[in-house]
């Protein structure tokens, strides 16, 4: 009788914190549709990588993400606007044109590190994201692109 | 029957310290110059006593590893465009202060860098970029 009780108990409160979570007012990072300075923008991009870019890595290293249904839900949400905010703090696609050349040639140093060390696509985001697993062949496509795209930058013109 | 024991116990006592002093030469290799890339004596003081450590082929620190391996510079593993990349990693890193890790540092504050020794690294880095450039 008593654990019955206890049990009802324990399901109201989390059905109350649950509800009362979702009125905690938070911050969705902002999308943006018309990004100039995006990456894909750039004669050096073809367009399979861009595509591959978009598809894989795009919803947190971009102005473009797509937001899932469960973006609206609490705690959930708040994992993901953390997550999407340190990526793009950490590579932001969109604004690529900005970079200085040595802060590019370091994030394409650092997309083939990624890559070759299978951190990126993250492995919670790959669990709703099936599409955005990355093949064998796509990665080294990306690290052969990326690896090119460096020589270039490193030959063009000092700032 | 004392001597016997005496001599015993020297003698193990020598063994042990050369095992120590092999363990020591085999486990811990030092960034070295050849031609392909040359680091001046004075930097590459500063590199194998506080980075090395982490930043070498054989280094448990696999993100260590991986972020900058100071082998791979005079082993022509990395080639110019990768040199100059991780160097400009380099200046900006140590320029925030970020290296060695201040986690890392807690437990070896002896490896933290010194003013001098950062100022070194970062006057080699740069004339090595504009060296690159120039090629």
């Amino acid at each position: 009788m008593m654990k019955k009780k206890l049990g009802k108990k324990i399901i109201l409160f989390i059905v109350i914190a649950l509800v009362v979570m979702q009125f905690i007012p938070v911050t969705k990072p902002e999308t943006k549709k018309d990004n100039p300075n995006d990456i894909t923008k750039d004669f050096h991009v073809p367009q399979e990588i861009a595509t591959t870019l978009k598809t894989s890595c795009y919803d947190c290293h971009s102005m473009e993400t797509h937001y899932p249904w469960y973006s609206k839900v609490a705690p959930v949400k708040w994992m993901l606007f953390n997550h999407i905010e340190e990526g793009r703090e950490h590579l932001n696609f969109s604004e690529w044109a900005l970079l200085p050349k040595e802060d590019k040639l370091d994030a394409l140093d650092e997309v083939t590190e990624v890559l070759e060390e299978g951190e990126m696509p993250l492995e919670t985001y790959l669990i709703m994201h099936r599409e955005a697993k990355l093949s064998e062949k796509q990665k080294e496509d990306i690290i052969i692109w990326a690896e090119s795209y460096m020589e270039d930058i490193f030959a063009s013109e000092p700032e | 029957m004392k001597r016997i024991f005496f001599s015993f116990s020297g003698i193990a006592i020598i063994a042990l310290l050369f095992s120590f002093n092999n363990t020591q030469q085999t486990g811990y290799t030092t960034a070295t110059n050849d031609d392909s890339f040359e680091i001046p004596k004075e930097v590459l003081t500063v590199i194998n006593n506080k980075c090395y450590g982490c930043h070498n082929t054989k280094s448990k620190s696999e993100k260590g590893k991986k972020k900058l391996n100071w082998d791979n510079f005079t082993n022509n593993e990395y080639n110019s465009v990768k040199i100059y990349t991780k160097l400009g990693k380099i200046e900006k890193i140590l320029g925030e202060n970020k290296m060695p890790p201040a986690k890392f540092l807690e437990k070896y504050p002896k490896k933290t860098l010194t003013e001098e020794e950062k100022q070194l690294i970062l006057a080699w880095a740069k004339e090595q970029k504009i060296a690159l450039r120039n090629e």
